[in-house]
C-alpha cells in the first residue's frame, strides 16, 4: 500500500547541524527552533504535506545549513 | 536578456477534452482572486496546471478578467530573462506595459534590480482592470535574485492584480505572513486528489472504462486519488479491460514505483516504433514535427502525425500553441521517459545513444536558426568540439548575443584539462565573466589561456586569441581608468587580432579612445573614437557605437566645438534615445552642458534631469556623479550656493559608493566655487590645494586678495593649456586672468586679455563661462563694449550679466578693492556729483548749460563704467568708490 506520509504525520522534527539563533526564525515561518544539548538545532512544527516539506528542505539547503535528519512525530 | 521570446512559454494550455469538471476547486480559485496570491502546491501529477488552465478557460469564456500566463523553466533562473518573460507575459493582455523595463534590460550594463522592479510595478498598476498572472511550475526557480524579485512584486502587488502560482514545493515566499493576513488561498495535494466520485467520472465517463464501483474505489485507494496514477492506470486498463480487478491488485508501493510500473504498461501497449519515438524525443524540452523527424529518424513515425496521434491518445502531450506546431511532454511523463531512455541506453538496447540524439537535435536547431538550443543540445551530447564551435558563433560569440548564463554554466562544468586542450574556451570564459560583471575572476582565466596556448603550436587562431586576451585586459583596465594599461593592451590586441575579428577590434578601438581621452590627448582620442564608430557601424555593434560617440562628444565639447558635439549627442539619441543605455544619459548630460554654456538654463535642467533618470536606473558608476556635479553648477548659476553644496555632497557619496575617484577633480572644481560663494575662503583654499587645480588655486588667491599670486599661477596654466591644445582650459585661464588683472588694478591689461578671450570664445558662443565670473567680469565686459571689442557678442554677454540674480548687489560687492577699469571723465564726475545731490536730469542740464540729451548720454556712460543700471545704485557705488 503506498502512502503519502504527510497525510498521517503532520508534525515533524527536522534536525540541522549547529546552533541557530533567533535571527533564523524569519526563514522558517511557523516552525519553532530549539537548541539541542549536542550543539545542534531542531525545527519543530506542523508541516501540512509533501509540497510544504520540500519547500522547507529546499530552504534549508539554500541557506547552507547541514541537514541531519527529518523525522515525523507522533500526534500529541 | 534573451535574444528571442518563445511564445510557447506564454501560451495558456487549453483544457483537456477528457477533463473531469472540478467545480469545487474552480470555485476556490475564483474566490481566491479577492486575495493577493493563490498557491497551488502539490507534487507532480496532481493536475495543478490542468486545474488552473480549466479555471482560466471558464473565466475567459465568461468574459471575465484577463489572464497572463508564464510557464517557467530552468532558464528563468537568470533574473534578466525572468523579467523579460514577465513583461512578455503581461504584454499578452496589456501591450503597452514594460517599455522602460525592456529598455533597462537591453542596456549594456546591469540595471539596478529595484529600479527595474519599481518600473514594472508602475506599469502593472496602470493596467485598468482586474487581471491575473499565472506563474506555472515555480519549483524550477531556485536562484535567489529571482525569488527576491518575486517576493518584492508580491509585497507591492497592485490591488487589481492577482497572482496564481503552481509549484511542486512551497516557494520561498513569506507564506505564513500572507496566510495570517488573509492574503493567501491554498490548494494543496489533499484538495487536488480525486474523490471517489471524481475518480468514477474520470475512469468511466472520460476514459470510457466500465469499472464497477468497487474497482473504482480500489483504484482510487491504490493511487490515493493521485491523478497521474489514475490516468496511467486508465490508459493501461484500456489495453486489457477484461481483467481490471487483477490489474488493480497488481500494483503497489510508492508513487514512483506505481509510475514506473504504469509507464512500462502504457509503453508496452504501444507499437515498437511509437515506443522508440516517445523515448527518443524525451530529450527535447519542446517538440515539433520536423524536429522529431530529425531526432527519431524513422519513417514509420512521421513527426507531425505521430505527435497528433499521441495527443489524441492522451499520452501526456501538452500543446504549446494553437497551430498544433509545438508540444511538450507532461513534465512527470517526460522525466520517466528520459529515465527509461537512460536505462535502455545503458543496456544498449537502442542502437542510437542518448548523446547522438542530442547531436541530432543540436544540428536541427542550428540549421533552423536556434543558436542557443543548438548549443545546449551540443553540451548535453557532451560534444565539446561542436559546443565550442557553436559558442564561437562565426565571430559573434553566443554570450555577445545575450546568452551569458548558459555559456558560463557550461564552461564551469568542464574539467580544466578540457579547457587546457582548447585555449579558446579559457578566453571565452574570461570574456563571458567580464560581460557578467565578475571582473575579479577574469584574469585567472586569461592566464590559464596563455599557459594552454604555450603548449600548442602557434597558428592564426592562436594569434587571434593572444589579441583577444589583450583586448579583455584592456577592458579591465578601462574599468579602472588605467590609461597606460589600456593603451599597451589595446596595441597588442590590434596587432594580434585577426583582421576579420570585427566585434573585438571595434571594442578595442573604443577602449583606446577612452585611454587617450583620460590622458588628455584629444586629437588621438578623436581619431580612435571615430575609428571605433566606423567599425561599429559596419559590425552593427550598437553599444560600442553609442558609447564611443559619447566619448567623442565630450572631447568635441572640451575643444569648444559645440556644434559638432551637439551633432554627436543627437546621433546617440537617434540610436538609443528613450532607452536606458548609459550613452543616452551621457548624451543628455552633454546637451545639458552645451545649453548651460549658452545660458539656456531651463532647457539645460530638463536635459540633465533626463540624464539623471537614466543614471539612476542603471548601476552605472560615472553618470550619477557627473549629473550631481552639473546640478551643483546650475544651483550656483541660480545663486543658491547651499543647494550646490548639497548636490556636491551627493556627488561625493556616489563617488565613494562606486569608487570612481577619477571624478574627484571635477567635484572639487565646483566645490571651490561653491565654498567661495559661501564666503568660506579657508575651506576653498584647502580643497584647491589638495587637488592641485591651478584655476581653482588662482580663484582662491583672488578671493584672498592676492592678485599677483593668482596671475603667477594662471600664467603657467595658460601656457600649459596652449601647449597641450586644450582650448577650453586656455579660455577659462584667460577669463580668470582678465579678472585678476582687473583686481590688481591693471585695467588695460585686463581688457587686452579679455579681448583675447572673447576672440577665442565668440565662435563657440560661450556665455556662462564669462557670466559665472560675476561682477568684475560684468564691469570688464562693459568696458570692452565701450571700446568696441566684438560689439554684438559683448552686448549679448552684458545682457546675460544684467539678468543674473543679484547682479546689481553683486556689482556693488567685492569692488571696494578694485579700481574702475575706465575712470570717469571730469565731466562725468561733475554730473555724478549733481546726481548724488538728487537733481533731476533737466535740472542738471540747466545747471551745466547743456541739453538734456547730453546729460542722458553722460549718464549712460557713467552707469556703464560703474556697472549699474539705476540712479540709486550709481549713487551707492560712487560713495563706495569714494568718487564723491
Amino acid at each position: 500500500m503506498m502512502t503519502e506520509s504527510a497525510t498521517h504525520h503532520t508534525r515533524y522534527a527536522i534536525r540541522v547541524k549547529g546552533q541557530l539563533d533567533a535571527e533564523w526564525q524569519a526563514w522558517f515561518d511557523d516552525l519553532a527552533i530549539s537548541a539541542d544539548a549536542d550543539g545542534n538545532s531542531t525545527l519543530h512544527g506542523v508541516i501540512v504535506d509533501q509540497a510544504a516539506l520540500f519547500g522547507i528542505l529546499k530552504r534549508i539547503n539554500k541557506l547552507g545549513l547541514q541537514l541531519i535528519s527529518v523525522n515525523p512525530q507522533p500526534d500529541e | 536578456m534573451p535574444a528571442t521570446i518563445l511564445a510557447t512559454k506564454l501560451y495558456i494550455p487549453p483544457p483537456t477534452p477528457t477533463l473531469v469538471p472540478r467545480t469545487r476547486l474552480v470555485k476556490r480559485l475564483e474566490a481566491g482572486t479577492r486575495r493577493k496570491l493563490t498557491l497551488v502546491s502539490a507534487p507532480a501529477g496532481f493536475g495543478k496546471t490542468t486545474l488552473v488552465s480549466s479555471w482560466v478557460a471558464e473565466t475567459q469564456a465568461g468574459g471575465g478578467r484577463r489572464v497572463a500566463w508564464l510557464a517557467l523553466d530552468a532558464g528563468d533562473n537568470d533574473p534578466a530573462r525572468f523579467i523579460a518573460y514577465l513583461v512578455a507575459a503581461l504584454r499578452t493582455i496589456a501591450p503597452e506595459v514594460g517599455g522602460d523595463v525592456l529598455a533597462l534590460l537591453q542596456a549594456a550594463q546591469q540595471a539596478a534590480p529595484q529600479a527595474i522592479l519599481a518600473a514594472l510595478l508602475n506599469d502593472f498598476a496602470a493596467i485598468p482592470d482586474d487581471f491575473v498572472l499565472v506563474l506555472d511550475d515555480l519549483h524550477v526557480i531556485d536562484a535567489e535574485p529571482v525569488e527576491q524579485a518575486l517576493a518584492f512584486l508580491l509585497e507591492y502587488l497592485p490591488p487589481q492584480m492577482h497572482l496564481v502560482i503552481t509549484s511542486r514545493e512551497d516557494p520561498s515566499l513569506p507564506l505564513a505572513r500572507l496566510r495570517a493576513s488573509g492574503n493567501l488561498t491554498e490548494i494543496r495535494a489533499t484538495d487536488l486528489r480525486f474523490t471517489d466520485d471524481e475518480a468514477a467520472a474520470f475512469l468511466n465517463t472520460a476514459m470510457g472504462l466500465a469499472l464497477t464501483a468497487e474497482d473504482v474505489a480500489a483504484l482510487d485507494a491504490r493511487t490515493e486519488g493521485w491523478i497521474a496514477g489514475l490516468q496511467l492506470a486508465a490508459i493501461s486498463l484500456q489495453g486489457h479491460p477484461d481483467d481490471a480487478p487483477a490489474f488493480i491488485e497488481s500494483f503497489t508501493g510508492s508513487h514512483r514505483f506505481v509510475m514506473d510500473y504504469l509507464v512500462e504498461e502504457v509503453l508496452n501497449q504501444q507499437p515498437e516504433a511509437v515506443q522508440a519515438f516517445l523515448l527518443r524525443t524525451s530529450i527535447l524540452d519542446r517538440l515539433c514535427g520536423p524536429l522529431c523527424d530529425a531526432v527519431v529518424g524513422d519513417a514509420a513515425t512521421p513527426g507531425q502525425a505521430t505527435l497528433e496521434a499521441l495527443e489524441r491518445a492522451n499520452l501526456f502531450l501538452v500543446p504549446l500553441d494553437n497551430e498544433r506546431r509545438w508540444y511538450r511532454y507532461h513534465h512527470l511523463f517526460g522525466d520517466l521517459l528520459r529515465q527509461r531512455l537512460r536505462v535502455q541506453a545503458a543496456a544498449g538496447s537502442d542502437e542510437v545513444g542518448v548523446a547522438a540524439l542530442h547531436g541530432r537535435a543540436s544540428e536541427w536547431y542550428e540549421v533552423n536558426g536556434f543558436a542557443l538550443d543548438a548549443f545546449q543540445h551540443a553540451t548535453a551530447a557532451n560534444d565539446i568540439e561542436r559546443a565550442d564551435y557553436l559558442l564561437a558563433g562565426k565571430g559573434m560569440p553566443l554570450h555577445f548575443r545575450g546568452a551569458v548564463a548558459p555559456v558560463l554554466n557550461w564552461l564551469a562544468s568542464l574539467p580544466p584539462a578540457v579547457l587546457d586542450a582548447r585555449p579558446r574556451l579559457w578566453v571565452m570564459y574570461g570574456s563571458a565573466l567580464s560581460m557578467a560583471g565578475r571582473l575579479g575572476e577574469v584574469e585567472a582565466k586569461l592566464q590559464r589561456a596563455e599557459a594552454a596556448l604555450r603548449e600548442q603550436e602557434f597558428d592564426a587562431g592562436g594569434r587571434n586569441l593572444i589579441g583577444h586576451i589583450a583586448a579583455i585586459r584592456g577592458f579591465l583596465a578601462a574599468t579602472r581608468h588605467d590609461a597606460e594599461t589600456i593603451i599597451a593592451q589595446s596595441q597588442i590586441a590590434l596587432e594580434y587580432l585577426h583582421p576579420d575579428n570585427l566585434p573585438v577590434r571595434t571594442a578595442t578601438a573604443w577602449k583606446l579612445g577612452i585611454a587617450y581621452h583620460l590622458r588628455g590627448e584629444r586629437a588621438a582620442a578623436i581619431g580612435a573614437y571615430e575609428e571605433s564608430i566606423a567599425a561599429a557601424e559596419r559590425s552593427g555593434n550598437l553599444v560600442v557605437n553609442v558609447s564611443a560617440r559619447a566619448g567623442l562628444g565630450q572631447v568635441q565639447e572640451m575643444n569648444l566645438d559645440f556644434q559638432a558635439a551637439e551633432g554627436t549627442y543627437r546621433a546617440i539619441l537617434d540610436r538609443v534615445g528613450g532607452t536606458f543605455q548609459p550613452a543616452a544619459g551621457e548624451a543628455h548630460l552633454g546637451l545639458a552642458r552645451i545649453r548651460y554654456e549658452r545660458n539656456e538654463l531651463a532647457e539645460a535642467r530638463r536635459q540633465a534631469e533626463q540624464s539623471l533618470r537614466v543614471a539612476e536606473m542603471m548601476q552605472s558608476a560615472d553618470n550619477p556623479v557627473a549629473c550631481r556635479i552639473f546640478f551643483a553648477r546650475l544651483a550656483l548659476a541660480e545663486g543658491d550656493a547651499d543647494a550646490a553644496s548639497a548636490q556636491l555632497a551627493q556627488a561625493d557619496a556616489e563617488m565613494q559608493r562606486h569608487q570612481v575617484l577619477h571624478q574627484a577633480p571635477f567635484v572639487a572644481t565646483v566645490r571651490v566655487r561653491a565654498l567661495l560663494a559661501q564666503g568660506n575662503v579657508i575651506a576653498a583654499d584647502e580643497v584647491a590645494a589638495r587637488h592641485g587645480l591651478p584655476l581653482c588655486v588662482a580663484r582662491v588667491r583672488l578671493a584672498q586678495g592676492h592678485a599677483p599670486a593668482a596671475l603667477a599661477v594662471l600664467k603657467r596654466a595658460i601656457a600649459n593649456a596652449a601647449e597641450r591644445q586644450w582650448p577650453d582650459q586656455r579660455l577659462r585661464g584667460l577669463a580668470l586672468q582678465a579678472v585678476a588683472h582687473y583686481a590688481g588694478g591693471h585695467g588695460d591689461a585686463a581688457l587686452d586679455v579679455l579681448a583675447q578671450a572673447l576672440g577665442l570664445a565668440a565662435p563657440a558662443g560661450c556665455v556662462r563661462l564669462f557670466v559665472d565670473e560675476g561682477a568684475p567680469m560684468a564691469a570688464l565686459l562693459a568696458a570692452a563694449e565701450r571700446r568696441g571689442v566684438l560689439p554684438a557678442y559683448t552686448r549679448t554677454l552684458l545682457a546675460a550679466c544684467a539678468a543674473e540674480p543679484g547682479a546689481a548687489t553683486a556689482a556693488g560687492q567685492g569692488s571696494s578693492q578694485a579700481s574702475l577699469v575706465d575712470p570717469l571723465s571730469e565731466r562725468e564726475l561733475e554730473i555724478l556729483a549733481l546726481i548724488t545731490q538728487g537733481l533731476k536730469n533737466q535740472e542738471i542740464a540747466d545747471q551745466l548749460i547743456v541739453s538734456v540729451n547730453t546729460v542722458l548720454y553722460h549718464t549712460k556712460n557713467i552707469y556703464g563704467k560703474l556697472g549699474v543700471n539705476k540712479r540709486a545704485l550709481a549713487i551707492a557705488r560712487a560713495r563706495e568708490l569714494q568718487l564723491i
